[in-house]
C-alpha cells in the first residue's frame, strides 16, 4: 500500500522526519513515555540473540568448518591437518567407493521419495474421517514413528532373515523353494532396507497430511460431488491440489532423510554397508573414510560431506522445481 | 475451473526455496562432526606441548618423573561394567579416598557400543576425557598416536613389575620403547566351543575336533552334507574370524614394524579363503550372515551353528539362556599351526591431557593392584585373567573339579595362559578392517576371484596404511 498525505493524516504515528513537512521519509517517533521507553533500539537485538548465536555455533561454523576441513588432510584425532587444495575431491572423483555410495544414495532417494509422499496421504485418507475407533488405527500407524530406529531394525532383521517369519511363510506357501536372501543379495538389501524407511515413517507424514486435509475447504468436495466426481476424480482433482504444498514439504523432507541413511543399512548389512559394503550409502561412506580414529581422515570426509551437501540441495531443488511446474 | 484454491504466493515460494536450503546445510552438518586442529605432540622448548589441539602441562610434557601427593578430583571411565560390577567399582573407590583423603573420584561407564570409541574421540577433540580410562587396544593405540597418552615408563620409572611379564613386555606400541598403557584384565584366542549333539548328529566326533582352522572347514563341509538345512557349521561374516584365523594359522599378515600388510601373498590365506568360500557355496554357513553382525552367542544358544564363540565368556551366556545347549557344549583348544593362544586384554590408560595426572596414576596403580585385581576375577561372573601375576593364584584357576564346560573352558585356558602371546595388530584399524573384510565378502559370495580379492584387499588395506601416514 503507497502511503499517501491523506493516509499520514490517519494514523496518528506517522509524523515527517523533517520539519516542515514536504515529501521526508516516515518514521514512527521515539516514545517518550509509557511503554516505549522501556524499548530501547537494542531490545530487539537482545530477544534474537540467543537464536543467532546458537545458528551461528552449531550451524553456521560447523558448515563453514566443514568446508574448510574438506581443503585439508585433517584427521579426527590429530587436528586440523595441512592445506592440500583440492586434493581430497580429485581422490574423491576418482574413488569408485564414492559413486557407489552416490549412487546407492540416489537410487534410495528415486524410491523412497514417491512412497513417502504418496502412501501417507493414503493413509491420511484413510483415517481422517471421523468414525468410531479410528483413533486406534491412527496411533498404530504413528507407533513406528515413536520406536528407536535400531530396535526397529533388528526387528526387520529377525523378519527378513532366512529362517524368519516371512521366509518361513513363502516357502510353507510354495512361493520358494530356497530362502529369499533379503540380508546377502545387495539389491534386495537395499530394498529392505527402502522398505524399512519408508514404513517407519508413513505415520510421521501422515500427521502432515491429515493437518492439510483439514485445511481443504469442504465446499470443493461438495462442488465436486455435485460435478458428478467420485471418490477417484475427488481424491486427484480436490485432495491432491488441496495438499500439494504439504507433498512438496514432504518430498524435500523425505529426501533429505533418504540421503541421510545409515541405521538401516548397518543394522541390516552389517558394519561393511552389505557383503562387500555394496549396498553403503553416502553416510555410511562419510563414517568410513573420516571417523576411524587411527586411519579417519576428516578432510576427506568432509570433501564427501560437501558432496552429499550439494546433493541435497540439488534434490530440494528439484522438489521444488517439480512442484512450481505441476503448480503452473 | 481450476479446482486449487491453495496456490502459493511468491513469498511462500522463496520461503521454500530458503527452507530447502536449510535443511540441506542442515543434512551437511549432521553428516559432518568432524573437525579438530593442531597435533604436534612434543614440546619444541619454545612452544608448548601438545596433544591435538590441548596444550599439555609442564609436569606431563617434561621428561621428569610425576611427584607431588596426589589431590584433586578426578574422573573414572569403566567400559560396560556399571550394571553388573557396581559393588566393587564402589568400594574400591571408597578405599582409594579413604586412602588419599584429598582426591575425589568420579565414576563413570561408558556403554562400550560401536560408537564408543568415537565418542572417545570426540572427548579427546575436546581435550576432556577421562583421567583414568578404561580402553581397548585398538582405541589405545588411536589415542597414543596423537599424543593423548601418559608415558607411563617416564612417569613413573619402575612400575609394571607387577604384571606377568609376557603382557606387560607386549604393550609396547609400534615405533615405540615405552609403555602408555597399563593392562588390566584379558582374555584368550584359542578357545573353540562347539555343540556335541549337533556334531553327533552330523557324524562328526565330539571327542575329536578340529585341530586347525582348516581342518574346521573340513568339518564344516560334513555339517553342510548332513545337516539338511537345520543347523550350520558357524556364522559367516569373515570380520569375526580376521585377522585372528590368519594368526593362527601362522600365516604372514603383515610386517614386522606394520609398515605394509603382506597377507595376499601367503598361500596359506589363499587357501584359506578359497576354502571359505566353498564351504559358504555347499551351505555350511546361514547366508544371511555373510555381512550382517549376527549375535553368534545368540545363534549357538539357540542351536543353529555348530560351533560358538572362540572365547570363555560366552559360555555363561549360553548357561543362563539355553541351559539344554550349555551342558551339551564341548570345549578344547584350537591354536592351529602357532601352537599358543593369544592375548586379547583391556587396558587403563591415563590421558596426557589430565588436570591430575599424579592422582590419576595413584588411582590406576590402585585400581591394577594385586589386591584389587585378586578381588575384581574371584567374582565367579568373571572369565577373564588378571595382569597381575599374584592374582593368578587363587582357587578359581587351579579348582576345576565341577566338570562344567566353564570349568574345562577355565581349565584349558589356565593351561593356555602360561604360553599365550599378544599379537595385536595395532594398524588393523576399524578401517583396514571394514575394508579387508568387504572384499573376503565378495570373495566369499562367489562374486570375485579368491586371489583378486585378496590383493585388492591387501591393496586397499595398504592404501589406508599409507593415508594415515
Amino acid at each position: 500500500m503507497t502511503i499517501t498525505t491523506s493516509s499520514v493524516k490517519q494514523v496518528p504515528w506517522a509524523a515527517r522526519t523533517r520539519s516542515g513537512g514536504g515529501t521526508g521519509r516516515l518514521r514512527r517517533p521515539r516514545s517518550t513515555a509509557g511503554a516505549g521507553m522501556y524499548r530501547p533500539w537494542w531490545m530487539p537485538v537482545l530477544w534474537i540473540a540467543p537464536t543467532v548465536i546458537v545458528i551461528a555455533a552449531f550451524g553456521v561454523f560447523p558448515f563453514l568448518n566443514t568446508i574448510v576441513l574438506s581443503f585439508t588432510n585433517a584427521t579426527p584425532l590429530g587436528g586440523g591437518g595441512e592445506w592440500v587444495g583440492l586434493a581430497n575431491y580429485e581422490r574423491m572423483l576418482t574413488d569408485d567407493n564414492f559413486w557407489r555410495a552416490t549412487r546407492n544414495s540416489i537410487v534410495y532417494a528415486l524410491i523412497a521419495v514417491p512412497l513417502l509422499v504418496v502412501l501417507p496421504l493414503m493413509m491420511a485418507q484413510l483415517v481422517y474421517k471421523h468414525l468410531p475407533g479410528i483413533g486406534l488405527f491412527r496411533t498404530a500407524f504413528y507407533a513406528p514413528v515413536v520406536a528407536s530406529m535400531v530396535a526397529v531394525a533388528l526387528v526387520w532383521q529377525n523378519l527378513l532373515n532366512e529362517r524368519g517369519p516371512i521366509n518361513t511363510a513363502l516357502r510353507s506357501v510354495g512361493l520358494v523353494d530356497s530362502p529369499v536372501p533379503f540380508l546377502s543379495d545387495p539389491v534386495l538389501l537395499l530394498a529392505s532396507a527402502i522398505a524399512l524407511t519408508v514404513w517407519k515413517g508413513l505415520g510421521w507424514y501422515m500427521i502432515f497430511y491429515l493437518a492439510a486435509l483439514a485445511n481443504v475447504p469442504s465446499d470443493l468436495y461438495e462442488a465436486a460431488e455435485l460435478d458428478g466426481a467420485g471418490a477417484v476424480r475427488q481424491f486427484i482433482h480436490v485432495t491432491v491440489p488441496g495438499v500439494r504444498l504439504t507433498m512438496l514439504l514432504i518430498a524435500i523432507m523425505s529426501g533429505i532423510g533418504s540421503l541421510r541413511v545409515f541405521t538401516e543399512i548397518y543394522v541390516l548389512g552389517g558394519a561393511t554397508g552389505g557383503p562387500g559394503g555394496q549396498v553403503q550409502t553416502l553416510p555410511f561412506y562419510i563414517r568410513d573414510t573420516a571417523l576411524d580414529p587411527i586411519a579417519g581422515n576428516a578432510g576427506y570426509g568432509a570433501a564427501v560431506s560437501v558432496a552429499l551437501f550439494l546433493l541435497t540441495v540439488g534434490l530440494a531443488v528439484l522438489s521444488h522445481k517439480f512442484g512450481s511446474r505441476e503448480e503452473s | 475451473m481450476s479446482l486449487n484454491p491453495l496456490r502459493p504466493p511468491a513469498c511462500r515460494r522463496r520461503a521454500a526455496r530458503a527452507s530447502a536450503g536449510i535443511a540441506g546445510l542442515s543434512v551437511l552438518l549432521a553428516a559432518c562432526g568432524v573437525g579438530g586442529g593442531g597435533s604436534s605432540t612434543s614440546a619444541d622448548g619454545d612452544s608448548p606441548a601438545m596433544a591435538g589441539q590441548c596444550e599439555l602441562s609442564e609436569e606431563v610434557a617434561n621428561d621428569q618423573p610425576l611427584s607431588g601427593e596426589p589431590s584433586g578430583t578426578i574422573t573414572f571411565q569403566t567400559t560396560a561394567l556399571k550394571e553388573s560390577f557396581s559393588p566393587y567399582f564402589e568400594s574400591l573407590i571408597a578405599a582409594f579416598e579413604e586412602e588419599y583423603p584429598d582426591v575425589t573420584v568420579e565414576w563413570q561407564d561408558d556403554p562400550g557400543d560401536a560408537t564408543f570409541t568415537q565418542r572417545l574421540v570426540t572427548d579427546a577433540q575436546a581435550c576432556d576425557l577421562p583421567d583414568v580410562v578404561n580402553v581397548n587396544q585398538t582405541t589405545a593405540y588411536a589415542l597414543y598416536r596423537e599424543g593423548f597418552l601418559l608415558d607411563v615408563s617416564t612417569k613413573a620409572p619402575g612400575y609394571g613389575d607387577e604384571f606377568i611379564p609376557s603382557i606387560w613386555e607386549s604393550l609396547v606400541f609400534p615405533g615405540s620403547e615405552d609403555h602408555y598403557v597399563m593392562p588390566w584384565y584379558w582374555g584368550l584366542t584359542g578357545l573353540q566351543t562347539f555343540n556335541t549333539e549337533l556334531m553327533t548328529q552330523v557324524g562328526l566326533d565330539p571327542a575329536a575336533p578340529p585341530r586347525s582352522v582348516l581342518e574346521q572347514f573340513d568339518m564344516a563341509t560334513t555339517v553342510a552334507q548332513n545337516s539338511g538345512g537345520d543347523f550350520y557349521a558357524f556364522a559367516a561374516n569373515p570380520a569375526q574370524r580376521v585377522p585372528s584365523d590368519w594368526q593362527l594359522m601362522d600365516a604372514a599378515v603383515i610386517n614386522e614394524d606394520e609398515s605394509e600388510f603382506t597377507f595376499a601373498d601367503d598361500p596359506k590365506i589363499l587357501e584359506w579363503l578359497e576354502k571359505y568360500a566353498e564351504i559358504y557355496a555347499a551351505g555350511a554357513l546361514p547366508k544371511d550372515t555373510l555381512s550382517s553382525d549376527v549375535d553368534v552367542t545368540q545363534l549357538y544358544s539357540a542351536g543353529d551353528v555348530v560351533w560358538g564363540s572362540t572365547n570363555a565368556s560366552f559360555l555363561r551366556y549360553v548357561q543362563e539362556t539355553n541351559p539344554a545347549t550349555y551342558e551339551s557344549t564341548g570345549v578344547a583348544s584350537l591354536l592351529d599351526e602357532r601352537g599358543t593362544a593369544f592375548q586379547e586384554g583391556q587396558l587403563i590408560g591415563i590421558p596426557s591431557t589430565s588436570d591430575n595426572p599424579v592422582a590419576a596414576l595413584a588411582f590406576a596403580q590402585f585400581l591394577l593392584s594385586p589386591e584389587w585385581q585378586t578381588t575384581f576375577v574371584e567374582d565367579e561372573r568373571i572369565s577373564n585373567f588378571p595382569s597381575t601375576s599374584e592374582s593368578l593364584d587363587i582357587p578359581k584357576f587351579s579348582d576345576f573339579s565341577g566338570g562344567t564346560p566353564l570349568d574345562r573352558a577355565n581349565e584349558i585356558s589356565v593351561e593356555l595362559a602360561t604360553d599365550a602371546v599378544n599379537t595385536f595388530i595395532y594398524n588393523w584399524s576399524d578401517a583396514v578392517n571394514s575394508a579387508v573384510v568387504s572384499e573376503l565378502q565378495l570373495a566369499i559370495a562367489g562374486d570375485k576371484p579368491a586371489a583378486e580379492a585378496l590383493q585388492d584387499a591387501e591393496d586397499a588395506a595398504n592404501e589406508i596404511l599409507a593415508n594415515q601416514g
